[in-house]
């Protein structure tokens, strides 16, 4: 069990490495490929600083005493919540889950951030996919550095349900795109927003309580921003009829027609009958 | 020799008979698929003013988004989207998916009748005010008829539910159904603010031959049970 725990350690120490120049090289990645990022690196002792935009997060793991150090600055910078010490041990099931969903959540992110930045129309939705290649592969280096710590084996890809959602949006061209891609966005980040705040059955865990400390502050700016752009509803077109048909007014005409010859041919008849 | 009193009578009431009958039948087809009936109006307009009357505006935040939860902090400010709508009553329920809004202002919706959007933009479900917009198609020429359809049938006080994505069912109540010619949908219908409340919307009335669109919306407001 002792040898396990030493195993796990390395294998947080070199997952911890790993993120730190995930987090770097992620948004220099120009490649238009779906996210993932591979450990390679290892360390004895891996001291790092992620900056979201507006949360300040510093990281220290310690193959020495076997513990994770996470300082969060909040916005306002008035309040440090700092010293949350995380012993290295393996993850019960349910923050084991936690941290995949969160994780995936940021891969897909990451990804819709990517499309947007090459394919969207307007300025304002290719700068909100600059700020997703930004923001998310930072939360993810946290999210991967904790997972490491915990022995959680991350997948490498979003869930398959987001990947053909990001495909029917990219199906979408020019201002639909826009359209699509910002619902889409507005969607899933509410749904992993409530997923965060929710904890799930690891909302007292204290990596969980602290990725989710981190994150809320993101995910709030995002909609917000999505917010911003949102356009008026002014119609909504619920139903496609024939194009080229006669119209209501002409088929009625059409059968009143078709029924006046119907009685002048029942007329006909009737005189013709009475006839010597 | 008498002469056949049948060959004396004309014949040309037969297909004219025959013609005049094929012509409405023909027309009384062409006039279902020229749309469907505008249905019968009910309940108050008054149940779609919102107290705050800006399209696009932002809804203020609720009470219970103060509220700390333990171990996670403070309550979530945007419910998880809608993925489901339900008519128990009718055994009925479509997929929902979230949609937006194209710069010329037409809100999006799936392709498929069957399934219905959700407006990215309004409201989110069970989120304490301003409106959850969902929309779907009434027919379209390929998909046959939409789910929301039914709203041409539905009553008041039919209860309608939303599913969102973490499993919550909210409940709401019809209270007024009311159409209006496309293009002359109340902005008060989609502004933030006020009252929170579902709007349910399809399409009504004739079929335009040139375009193939539909001269109506009709409008369903619920209000939320309990």
């Amino acid at each position: 069990m002792a040898g396990r725990g030493r195993g796990t350690r390395l294998i947080a120490v070199a997952g911890a490495a790993l993120v730190l120049a995930a987090a770097a090289a992620c948004s220099d990645d120009e490649g238009a490929a779906r996210p993932t990022i591979s450990p390679s690196v290892t360390t004895a002792d891996v001291t790092g600083t992620t900056t979201v935009e507006t949360t300040t997060v510093d990281t220290t793991v310690t193959e020495a005493t076997g513990t994770t150090t996470v300082t969060t600055t909040p916005p306002d910078g008035t309040t440090v919540t700092a010293g949350t010490t995380v012993q290295m041990d393996d993850a019960p099931p349910d923050v084991e889950a936690w941290l995949i969903t969160v994780h995936q959540q940021n891969l897909a992110r990451l990804a819709a951030g990517r499309s947007a930045e090459s394919v969207a129309a307007s300025g304002d939705v290719r700068a909100l996919g600059g700020r997703w290649v930004t923001d998310y592969p930072a939360l993810d280096a946290e999210v991967r550095a904790r997972a490491a710590a915990r022995g959680v084996a991350l997948p490498d890809t979003p869930t398959p349900g987001s990947d053909a959602d990001l495909d029917a949006v990219e199906r979408e061209s020019g201002d639909g795109y826009d359209a699509a891609w910002t619902a889409r966005e507005t969607g899933d980040i509410s749904t992993y927003l409530a997923f965060v705040e929710d904890g799930g059955g690891a909302a007292q865990d204290p990596d969980v309580v602290a990725l989710a400390a981190m994150t809320r502050p993101v995910l709030r700016e995002h909609l917000d921003l999505l917010a911003g752009i949102r356009r008026p509803v002014e119609a909504v077109p619920a139903g496609e009829g024939p194009v080229g048909g006669p119209g209501r007014v002409g088929a009625v005409a059409v059968a009143a027609v078709g029924a006046a010859l119907v009685l002048v041919a029942g007329v006909g008849a009737a005189v013709a009958r009475r006839r010597p | 020799m008498a002469a056949d009193p049948d060959r004396r009578r004309p014949l040309w009431p037969v297909p004219v008979a025959v013609f005049g009958s094929m012509l409405v039948g023909w027309g009384f087809v062409m006039s279902g698929a020229a749309g469907p009936r505008t249905p019968p109006d009910f309940g108050s307009r008054s149940v779609i003013a919102a107290d705050s009357l800006v399209p696009g505006e932002v809804a203020p935040a609720g009470p219970d988004e103060a509220e700390a939860r333990p171990g996670v902090g403070a309550a979530t400010a945007t419910s998880p989207p809608p993925t489901e709508l339900r008519l128990p009553g009718r055994d009925l329920a479509a997929r929902v998916h979230p949609v937006g809004v194209t710069r010329d202002g037409v809100l999006q919706l799936p392709a498929d009748p069957r399934d219905v959007g959700w407006w990215a933009g309004g409201a989110g479900v069970g989120s304490g005010s301003g409106p959850v917009v969902v929309a779907g198609h009434v027919r379209t020429v390929g998909g046959g008829t939409g789910t929301l359809a039914t709203l041409l049938d539905v009553t008041e006080g039919e209860v309608v539910d939303l599913v969102r994505a973490d499993g919550a069912v909210v409940s709401y109540r019809v209270r007024s159904r009311l159409s209006y010619v496309k293009g002359d949908l109340p902005p008060e219908l989609f502004a933030a603010g006020g009252a929170h409340r579902l709007v349910l919307v399809t399409c009504t009335g004739d079929v335009d031959p040139d375009t193939g669109s539909y001269t109506r919306n009709v409008v369903v407001t619920a209000e939320p049970l309990g």
